[in-house]
């Protein structure tokens, strides 16, 4: 690939960054936020937290925040109501995956009207959305700075991925004091989302020697913090640097995009409304394991990454070392080894198969797969 | 393949893209408004140049010559509905014919019909019923079509065309839709403003068609709406634009009439109605009618003068005639009644005559007695004639005779005044077509009038009876009858008024003010006149002409 394109938005990484909220909105020239996150967040006291930066720059404000944990088209729409009805201008998500990517959606309808399945796919959209900050709250989603928005679609039961560079937002606000509140489970699941993101992108046929660095990188701190973070609630070093490794994840799989894992995660997740790290956790050394033929090489210097020793080894054991690396890890964090545990249902594999071709993640893939290959991996994974 | 899957990886990682901007959209956007405010100033300045009485073919050839300034414009048509029909009711450049109603197959019915603005590509200039394709070469490129709305119903469609094709974007043809909406109003007012002028035309016409004065005024006298037909009488050269007084205006007066009936007409809220007697001898009867608004308000007074002189004039003859059969038909009895008496006088003298010597005074008294007698049976039998009520067709008459007839009338009232009567009568006069009757009628008249113009005076009192005919250039004859009196003649300023009924100098014991009035008449009724000379102090005469018919010459 010769020519190659790296995005970001502004990033404000560090403890107590979140006291940074009110004077970016304020930079952007907002006049009135529409702060989007869900009730989680809330009981947590960060929204609390962030409205007082807000009103110490004298910010008008509304919060929405009837969100469940796979945003669904109906809440985009609820939210466009409420945005407009309180005629805001500017966007401030705060949360994980959810209220991002919702208010991804209202920041798109706001500006270019219709209805969020006419933006599903590729630069769809046409006119720039609204200001957007965005406040993570979970270490995996990587929201906060990817041209992606995922929203379910309930008639058709399935994920939809909209890719746009305007979905990039304007200020990434990564503060690692907002992690501390999450549970043991919900640690472990979004560190192996990240994981993942690291992983996908780093094979990815569109990553790029930018991309690739932020994926290693996010892979080593991974390593060595994951556990530590899933152990102790209040390790406040682990907790930055896994909000480091999820950033850096996030800036790779950005611009590289991922692979079969999500493809098909995409599509688990579109069913059963789970927390896809999960689902991610069950796939992922599966995928790896079929994607090792394509780039072993690329697998070895994971397995590097992920703190194996790999001198003397032969490429592919090298390569190997790395799926082995990431199961242990998996286990270790205590995650369900297999999607039937999860509650996928063996009937519905052919179709999750079908839909996961469709699926843009799978176009960046290493290794070509078809539908036989992807009911074969789900089959590994239940 | 390959490429494929490039293209779409291309497509993922955003190579082919970049974060849209804020700065570019508000530029476009800014664009998009100026372009918009440009257009909606066309609009304005065009609704600025349709004046209210243009017809609505100017209105589009007005806006054909602005509207290029806005969007392409090769072609403009404005497409009308009656009667359930569409037809184009103009179009532009002028060298385009219109070709009558659009048939219903016509893609310009549908569009009608759903009322949708639409843009059409692509169009023969056959399917618009237009011929002029030279301008276009054969084709509209693009056609923008949108309805007309009058009062929420369609009234039909303008057509804006253009050479090239895709001239016209869905902004485009919102403008072309607000432009019809401006249009449609346009043409609403001029219509209505025509139907206003035509009905206050009516009015105008009406109200000018009367022959008579006829005047709006406001409470404060001021005319307000004339139909400038005042009295002759009346200056009327000077400000005749200028509001005026009706009192100055209409009678020549600085200050309101004091018979005005104005206030009467406001009080009663009811017609009035007067009648006034000019001092030159016109009669006018004049009408008050009040003018009432929607609020039951006296606004102002319709004022309408009549001149009645004429018709008060025919009036006056017609009673007097009636009166003069009354009278008549009274003397034909007293006449008859005096006949048979008279007769027994004369018969009874003339048998005592011839009981006495004819050198006896008794025979010369008796004499006397049967000379007066027969001369009252005379004057018994002339006032017999004169006042027989048959009609009395006109007949070659002899004035001279009627002459003598009226004189054995009134010979003995004229000689009570000691007033000596000169007789010049030309011999040979023609006799001319007329009623006898009427002709005495007017000659005594002439007498009586003679007569009394000499009363009181001081010197011999002459009155000079004479006939004769005269000779115009043109070779018409006239016969003329004429008295002359050396009484106390007439003042000029009276001379016209003489003729006006009831007009007199007498006391009103002695006359009615109608003599001359009826002679007039009469002598106009002979397709004749009367002719007067008069010299204050020295006498008049009094001429009745009449036309001699030279064929019977």
């Amino acid at each position: 690939m010769n020519i190659i394109k790296y995005v970001t938005p502004e990033i404000i990484f560090g403890c107590g960054a979140l006291a940074q909220v009110g004077d970016s909105v304020l930079r952007q020239g907002a006049h009135k936020v529409f702060v989007v996150s869900d009730e989680g967040v809330i009981n947590s006291g960060w929204v609390e937290k962030a409205l007082y930066y807000l009103d110490a720059v004298g910010l008008d404000h509304e919060v929405y925040c009837n969100l469940s944990s796979n945003p669904k088209d109906s809440e985009v729409v609820e939210g466009l109501q409420k945005y407009r009805e309180t005629e805001c201008d500017s966007i401030l998500a705060i949360g994980g995956g959810s209220p991002t990517d919702v208010a991804k959606a209202v920041a798109i309808l706001a500006t270019n009207g219709g209805i969020i399945q006419d933006y599903e796919g590729v630069n769809k959209v046409t006119h720039p959305l609204p200001p957007m900050v965005v406040v993570p709250s979970t270490a995996g989603a990587g929201s906060e700075v990817t041209q992606f928005a995922i929203i379910v679609d309930q008639k058709r039961n399935l994920k939809m991925t909209i890719i746009s560079k305007s979905l990039v937002p304007d200020i990434a606000i990564i503060d690692p004091h907002l992690l501390i509140t999450k549970s043991a489970k919900l640690t472990a699941a979004t560190g192996i989302d990240a994981l993942s993101h690291a992983v996908e992108s780093f094979v990815s046929l569109a990553a790029n020697p930018i991309t690739e660095v932020h994926a290693l990188t996010s892979i080593k701190l991974i390593t060595s913090n994951l556990r530590e973070s899933y152990a102790c609630n209040i390790n406040l070093e682990a907790k930055e640097k896994m909000a480091m490794a999820s950033l850096q994840a996030a800036l790779s799989f950005s611009n590289a995009i991922l692979g079969a894992t999500h493809a098909m995660v995409h599509q688990v997740d579109g069913l059963l409304d789970k927390h896809h790290g999960e689902s991610n956790a069950c796939v992922l050394p599966n995928v790896m394991e079929f994607n090792m033929i394509a780039c072993p090489s690329k697998f070895k210097q994971i397995a590097v990454a992920l703190g194996e020793e790999v001198t003397g080894l032969s490429t592919w054991t090298a390569a190997e070392a790395a799926i082995k690396a990431v199961r242990r890890l998996i286990k270790d964090i205590g995650l369900v080894e297999g999607l039937a545990k999860v509650g996928l249902e063996h009937d519905a594999l052919p179709l999750l198969s079908r839909n996961a071709l469709n699926d843009a993640c799978l176009i960046t893939n290493p290794r070509d797969a078809d539908e036989h290959d992807i009911h074969e991996i789900f089959i590994k994974s239940m | 393949m390959f490429k494929e899957k490039m293209k779409l990886i291309e497509n993922l990682t955003g190579v082919n893209s970049s974060k849209l901007n804020y700065y570019v959209e508000l530029k476009k956007r800014n664009e998009e408004i100026v372009k918009q405010n440009n257009r909606l100033e066309i609009i304005n300045q065009l609704v600025r140049d349709i004046n209210i009485d243009m017809t609505i073919r100017d209105i589009i050839k007005r806006v054909y010559s602005k509207l290029p300034l806005a969007i392409p414009c090769d072609f403009l048509g404005l497409v009308l509905t009656a009667e359930d029909e569409l037809y184009i009711k103009a179009i532009m450049p002028a060298t385009f014919k219109c070709e009558g109603t659009i048939p219903q197959e016509s893609f310009l019915w549908e569009c009608f019909r759903n009322g949708e603005a639409q843009i059409f590509e692509n169009v023969n200039p056959d399917d618009l019923f237009v011929d002029g394709r030279t301008e276009l070469e054969g084709r509209v490129g693009s056609l923008a079509a949108v309805s007309l709305i009058v009062k929420g119903s369609a009234q039909g469609l303008l057509l804006v065309g253009s050479k090239i094709s895709s001239a016209y974007t869905p902004s485009e043809l919102v403008f072309v839709q607000q432009l019809a909406d401006q249009l449609a109003i346009c043409i609403l007012n001029a219509k209505l403003y025509k139907q206003v002028f035509r009905a206050k035309s009516e009015w105008e016409t009406t109200f000018n068609a009367v022959t008579e004065p006829m005047v709006l005024i406001d409470r404060s006298f001021n005319i307000v709406r004339s139909n400038n037909r005042f009295p002759i009488e009346c200056d009327s050269s000077e400000g005749n634009d200028k509001v005026q007084k009706c009192y100055k205006r209409i009678w020549g007066q600085d200050k309101k009439c004091d018979e005005c009936m104005m206030d009467e007409t406001v009080r009663t809220r009811k017609p009035a109605y007067k009648r006034f007697r000019m001092d030159k001898g016109k009669i006018y009867d004049i009408f008050y009618y009040p003018v009432i608004n929607e609020y039951n308000q006296i606004v102002g007074i319709i004022h309408h003068v009549k001149d009645v002189t004429e018709k008060t004039k025919i009036e006056v003859q017609l009673m007097q005639s009636a009166k003069l059969a009354a009278i008549g038909e009274m003397s034909a009895g007293v006449a008859h009644e005096l006949n048979n008496p008279m007769t027994v006088i004369i018969g009874t003298a003339q048998m005592m005559q011839r009981e006495v010597y004819e050198e006896s005074p008794e025979s010369e008294f008796l004499n006397d007695i049967i000379n007066c007698g027969l001369r009252c049976k005379k004057i018994i039998q002339n006032l017999l004639t004169f006042s027989r009520q048959d009609e009395y067709p006109f007949a070659p008459t002899d004035i001279n005779e009627e002459l003598e007839r009226v004189l054995s009338l009134v010979n003995y009232q004229i000689n009570k005044n000691k007033i000596q009567i000169v007789q010049s009568l030309s011999p040979d006069l023609p006799k001319i077509n007329a009623n006898g009757h009427q002709i005495q009628q007017v000659l005594i008249n002439f007498l009586l009038n003679a007569r009394d113009a000499l009363e009181g005076m001081e010197r011999e009192k002459l009155i000079e009876i004479s006939t004769s005919v005269r000779e115009d250039d043109d070779g018409k004859k006239w016969l003329l009858a004429t008295v002359r009196d050396n009484g106390i003649g007439i003042e000029k300023e009276n001379l016209l008024k003489i003729f006006n009924p009831f007009y007199t100098n007498k006391n009103s014991i002695k006359g009615t003010g109608l003599g001359l009035s009826v002679s007039l008449g009469i002598a106009e009724a002979h397709d004749g006149t009367i002719e007067v000379e008069t010299v204050l102090d020295e006498g008049s005469s009094f001429s009745l002409v009449l036309p001699v018919e030279t064929d019977e010459c």
